[in-house]
């Protein structure tokens, strides 16, 4: 190591470039000569040597040394005993190695981590192991780990802390000690693959290995795992392998005692933002890194066992604590039972929320709309059918039957009892005798998500390829601007180069949205066995059109509940997060309280002396069980994560005209009026939609509840987009009701607040959540004309 | 238990900031089992306005508090300049409050229960990592109050020889006589207090870089 310090010097391992960073921690290091990057050292564990460490953590060391300017990483491999002489003579500024040894440094060095691996296995990702105890299948006489006593056993090495100290543990609470009690121990080294091996060609009894060797050699083909009987085997949900024991955190990237802080604190952000799938993750086996796990469990292994730090204390048997400590187990099952109540209660609540009653009430109230607009087509129809029939009465006799017709399309388009699809299939039926054709067919030009796939052939034959060259003559647009077409001998007509060659056609198109989504056609494969006049183009019209409108009403509305329904989903799911960390956070004040008092507790009898076994084991007990009660609330937690954020780019404007047109039924019911001020600065952003969309949709929710219980003159909700530093958005959504009462302004943004009779109190909280989530900022204000207002900011990007 | 002597200094206290009662009086007890002084404020606010720059130690600071988070505070912590270092705690890990925590320039991040090995390990590298910034400081204003009552010659011939120059590489540059520059040397050594070679070449990275 060119250029290192003098061993003694406070073991600063970096040179002199460190001084433009940290000029005051630098000012005391000695110094030889200037290099551009000071060099960190980072000591890995090779425990299947130094080649393999190198390949799997070289990619680590350049992502760090490329996202800390002025840093370069170089990797130094060690062996355990290497790990640990490294470690006393400060020759390392960060440690990467295995749980149990990093427990081990961590109480005699002072080293501490920084970050927990997040180990990938077949794109699921794992912070925590285990280690699995099993033998070949056939062996009846093993099928528990008690039955191991008197027969042989393999393990990696007695300080391998997967590959032995994790199964010792478990031995050793099954009654067996499996330094006395095994027939033989034999150590096998790395790679793990030679116990499995061992152990399937009958040369020891069992084996133990880390988790998921048993898994990985079975897909490799190496082995076939239903040849394999596991011992002990242990179930956990959130976690597939196969396993025998505890489970355990994964390795944590720790920093040695005399490395910087601010350093640490760049390493720890940098590692938490390592993306899967980057190549410094992929090499190390990993999905990234996370907040580092309590390695706690870790030392409890320890002291059980007397190794490690805890050499010196004497081994408790669990069995002789189960029996005597069952009540303190039976109370964790009970606190258990009081928390699965409380998930049952939270679903409860759930579905009454204030906000998909909202929605609900919105569907109703466009339901309403929708029967009125179609009363209003009736008696737009009706209008129209009395007009044609005063015209069709002072005309032609053969015009009655436009009358008929009229009627008919009248009676079916206007039928409340039946669906689009009988509609429609009347339509033609109905237009095919009116017309004296064939068939009948309508084709979309575009998928609308409606099923429409309507043909009607009274007369087979030669009926659909016609009926093709037809649509061919149509469709391709040959036609000029006319919007329908009536044919009645195509082998007279000559003017169709893609038409039949015989045969009559009335046809139209019809326009979704003002473009032509299709076409509505009568046809025969003879000439028209009638004359067509302009009324019979008019009723051939009057179809397309209120074909057309139905459709694009149809869309419309199936649009609107889809992004309801989305809405509605993310409300619920963003209460359920907000309730679960609302609980996990005034339990864990009380969980914090007993484990201080109770390892606070356990420090004071070791430091005067107070030797009485069966007191320090009940409050050894205290601390355990109040671990597990907080490990079963993170698992609550976990179990109903909010879905990762699906980010795309798009206009908040667009967003927030969305909500408000979500919310005009009751907005409109209460008369109140929506301005909106975008400034012309204001962009898109990159966020999750639907989620912004849900905080807009609470706060104008909120303004209109304020607006309600005001009964003041002017109803008015103000919307403002506009930039905010360079860098980010802001929105802000005022409202004409009065300010909020300061008593309670600190508290609006607490979980389970409200000042509504029927609200959960969460609407706000979850938007702080979401907003925070995007690293952006909510809070509540006084505008300039003092009228309240909500601002959020999100970043621009 | 432990064999790494990381005892605090007299002077220093933890300021533990935390609206849970039982939450932040077992942390001030248990901090006692292990004779570390400690202050506790039931409020952002309460530990807002009795702050002062004159303290010393460090502050444990809870997330999720009514009113002001904990992130809020840290940043008001470093408007105002604060020197101590933060450890945050929070009833809900989750990693962009971890990162924004960090780049705020908390000095740890710990889930809530955390085990008593981790809160004292990270109190006490706090302190310690106060301490330091504290006598790192604290001797640079020494030596800097030194360098400033060096003569011009004096300086040169310093800024030589810590460069790497051998006292008669640095006379010919200077120069003047090998003897001279062993003179000027010794003064430069005395004024400064520097009692080894080593140390002055520590001194010499505080020179201005032009005489």
């Amino acid at each position: 190591m060119a250029g290192r310090a003098p061993a003694g010097s406070a073991g600063f391992c970096f040179r002199l470039a460190v001084v433009s960073l940290l000029p005051v921690l630098a000012c005391l290091l000695p110094v030889r000569a200037s290099t551009p990057a000071a060099e960190l050292t980072l000591g890995v564990l090779a425990f299947r040597g130094e080649a393999h460490a190198l390949q799997r953590w070289s990619a680590t060391a350049e992502y760090l040394s490329r996202n800390l300017e002025g840093f370069r990483f170089r990797l130094l491999p060690l062996t355990l005993d290497g790990m640990r002489e490294a470690v006393a003579d400060d020759r390392l500024d960060f440690i990467l190695t295995n749980t149990g040894n990093y427990v081990v440094l961590e109480d005699a060095y002072g080293i501490s981590r920084l970050a927990t691996l997040k180990v990938n296995h077949g794109g699921v990702t794992f912070t925590q192991f285990g280690a699995v105890v099993f033998c070949r299948r056939e062996r009846s006489d093993l099928n528990s780990l008690e039955d191991l006593e008197g027969h042989s056993m393999m393990a990696v090495s007695v300080n391998a802390f997967g590959g032995f100290q994790m199964a010792w543990r478990e031995l050793l609470a099954a009654g067996i000690d499996p330094m006395k009690d095994l027939d033989s121990l034999r150590f096998s080294g790395f790679p793990q693959d030679k116990i499995v091996h061992a152990v399937l060609a009958g040369e020891v009894d069992a084996g133990t290995v880390r988790s998921g060797t048993l898994e990985r050699m079975a897909v490799e083909g190496i082995i076939d795992i239903d040849q394999i009987k596991v011992l002990g085997a242990r179930s956990d949900k959130s976690f597939p392998f196969l396993h025998s024991t505890r489970l355990y955190p994964e390795w944590p990237f720790a920093k040695a005692r005399h490395t910087p802080a601010g350093l640490a604190q760049q390493i720890a952000i940098a590692l938490l933002r390592m993306e899967s799938g980057s190549e410094a993750a992929t090499r190390a086996y990993a999905a990234g890194w996370t907040i580092p796990l309590d390695y706690g469990p870790v030392h409890d292994l320890f002291r059980e066992l007397g190794i490690g730090p805890y050499a010196e204390l004497g081994k408790p048997s669990l069995a002789s604590v189960w029996r005597e400590y069952r009540e303190w187990i039976l109370f964790s099952l009970v606190l258990v039972l009081v928390l699965t109540g409380f998930t049952i209660s939270i679903l409860r609540a759930n579905r009454r929320i204030s906000l998909s009653e909202a929605l609900y009430r919105d569907e109703a109230e466009q339901r309403r709309l929708a029967q009125e607009s179609l009363a209003a087509h009736k008696q737009n129809l009706e209008i129209r059918v009395r007009e044609r029939t005063r015209e069709l009465a002072e005309a032609n006799t053969s015009l009655r039957r436009s009358e008929s017709i009229l009627r008919s399309i009248h009676d079916i388009t206007t039928d409340s009892d039946t669906g689009l699809a009988e509609k429609l299939d009347d339509l033609l039926r109905q237009g095919c005798g009116f017309f004296a054709m064939e068939f009948a067919a309508i084709r979309t030009s575009r998928p609308t998500g409606i099923e429409l796939k309507i043909d009607l052939v009274k007369n087979a034959g030669d009926a659909p390829a016609i009926r093709g060259s037809i649509l061919a003559a149509i469709l391709d647009g040959s036609d000029g601007a006319e919007d329908h077409l009536i044919v009645t001998d195509f082998a007279a007509a000559g003017a169709y180069p893609r038409g039949p060659e015989s045969g009559s056609v009335a046809a139209a198109r019809f326009r979704i949205r003002d473009e032509i989504g299709g076409v509505l056609l009568f046809g025969a494969c003879q000439p028209a066995s009638r004359e067509y006049s302009d009324v019979d183009a008019d009723i051939l019209m009057l179809m397309t059109q209120w074909i057309g409108e139905e459709i694009e009403r149809r869309e419309t509305d199936r649009r609107a509940q889809e992004h309801q329904a989305q809405l509605a989903h993310v409300a619920r799911l963003n209460t359920m997060g907000e309730m679960a960390t609302g609980i996990a956070h005034e339990l864990n004040q009380p969980l914090t309280a007993i484990l201080n008092y109770s390892n606070g507790s356990l420090r004071l009898m070791q430091k005067h002396g107070v030797i009485d076994p069966e007191l320090r084991k009940a409050i050894e007990k205290v601390g355990q069980d109040a671990r597990r009660a907080a490990e079963i609330i993170r698992r609550l937690r976990e179990f109903i994560k909010r879905d990762r954020l699906r980010e795309e780019r798009f206009s908040l404007r667009e967003c927030i005209e969305s909500a408000v047109e979500l919310l005009q039924p009751r907005l409109g019911r209460q008369n109140i009026e929506v301005s909106l001020e975008i400034d012309n600065l204001a962009g898109e952003v990159d966020a999750d939609r639907i989620q912004i969309e849900q905080v807009v949709v609470n706060l104008l929710l909120n303004a209109i509840d304020a607006l309600q219980s005001s009964n003041g003159g002017d109803k008015s909700i103000a919307v403002g987009i506009f930039p905010i530093a360079a860098d980010s958005l802001a929105v802000e959504i005022g409202s004409s009701s009065p300010q909020i009462d300061p008593s309670i302004v600190d508290r609006l943004f607490d979980p389970f607040f409200t000042t509504k009779g029927d609200g959960l109190g969460l609407g706000l909280s979850i938007s702080r959540s979401i907003i925070e989530s995007h690293a952006g900022e909510i809070c509540y204000r006084v505008d300039a004309r003092g009228q309240p207002a909500f601002r959020f900011t999100l970043p621009k990007r | 238990m432990t064999p790494v002597d990381r005892q605090s200094e007299p002077g220093q206290e933890v300021y533990v900031v935390d609206d849970d009662a039982s939450a932040r009086d077992s942390l001030c007890w248990l901090l006692g089992t292990e004779k570390l002084r400690s202050r506790a404020f039931a409020s952002a606010a309460e530990f807002l306005d009795s702050w002062s720059a004159s303290w010393s130690g460090c502050i444990t600071l809870d997330i999720r508090m009514p009113e002001m988070s904990g992130l809020q505070v840290q940043q008001e912590l470093a408007r105002r300049g604060n020197r101590m270092p933060v450890i945050i705690l929070t009833g809900h890990a989750d990693v962009p409050i971890a990162i924004r925590a960090m780049k705020l320039g908390a000095h740890e991040f710990l889930e809530k229960p955390y085990s008593d090995d981790e809160l004292l390990n990270a109190v006490r590298d706090a302190l310690r990592h106060e301490l330091e910034m504290y006598r790192a400081e604290h001797e640079r204003g020494i030596v800097q109050r030194a360098l400033a009552g060096l003569t011009d010659r004096e300086r040169e011939v310093m800024r030589l020889v810590v460069g790497g120059m051998t006292n008669k590489a640095a006379a010919a540059e200077l120069g003047i006589s090998e003897k001279t520059v062993e003179v000027h040397r010794a003064r430069v050594m005395r004024k400064t207090g520097a009692r080894t070679f080593s140390a002055l070449v520590r001194f010499g990275l505080m020179l201005p870089k032009d005489s």
